[in-house]
């Protein structure tokens, strides 16, 4: 069976009923015994005078998709998984609301910790998303992941 | 970011026969592009190493990711 990647994005911010329901779809898989869950906000950074009110997400999606098709093969390849989940908005994103949501869940919470943080710091180095910090004044920055 | 700098988000660009050709034919065309940091893909594949082009790839510069 020749898998397909799957689509990641959401428009606009991940809300806590996605994420709820995300955690109550797997109640019936029995074999977990851990998940782990990274969740990204934005933060009211100070920006040149200003401070950041939302952020507008723009991908190359296409090549993302695919970039986060080969990243999750190899997560799933690496660790003994039960199941990977990824979120990742587009759009407007306001201070305080969700971006990333990255679920891993696992017989054993090491594996699914391990796994999370793999996970997360792959999609942030390797994923073509980027992120415009809107500013308080109308202006807008762009950020850069270090 | 980069497209905000060029004249068109999307455009064709006479052929070069390698992506390091591309890259100088791209800077002599948008002199802008020589001050930005940018990764090229080739075919939606980040491009480290000069590779050669047949002519129907599709280019994308890319400005550092900030995801997540």
């Amino acid at each position: 069976m020749i898998r397909k990647p799957k689509n990641i994005f959401v428009e606009g911010p991940i809300t806590s009923d996605r994420i709820a329901t995300a955690i109550q779809n797997h109640s019936t898989k029995t074999t977990i015994g851990a998940h782990s869950i990274f969740l990204g906000q934005i933060r009211a950074d100070e920006k040149e005078g200003s401070v950041v009110k939302a952020i507008e997400y723009t991908a190359y999606e296409d090549m993302a998709l695919e970039k986060a098709f080969e990243i999750r093969e190899a997560i799933f390849e690496k660790y003994p998984l039960t199941c990977m989940h990824i979120y990742h908005s587009l759009g407007r994103v306001h201070v305080g609301e969700i971006s990333l949501f990255v679920f891993t869940s696992s017989k054993h919470r090491k594996v699914a910790i391990a796994a999370c943080e793999e996970l997360v710091e792959r999609l942030k180095k390797e994923l073509p998303v980027w992120g415009k910090e809107l500013l308080g004044s109308e202006e807008a920055t762009w950020k850069e992941n270090t | 970011m980069l497209a905000e700098k060029l004249p068109q988000q999307e455009f064709e660009f006479p052929y070069q026969k390698n992506s390091q050709e591309l890259l100088e034919a791209l800077g002599k065309k948008f002199p802008v592009l020589k001050d930005m940091k940018f990764s090229l893909a080739v075919d939606k594949q980040l491009v480290q190493e000069n590779i050669r082009l047949k002519g129907n790839e599709e280019i994308a510069l890319l400005p550092p990711f900030s995801g997540g």
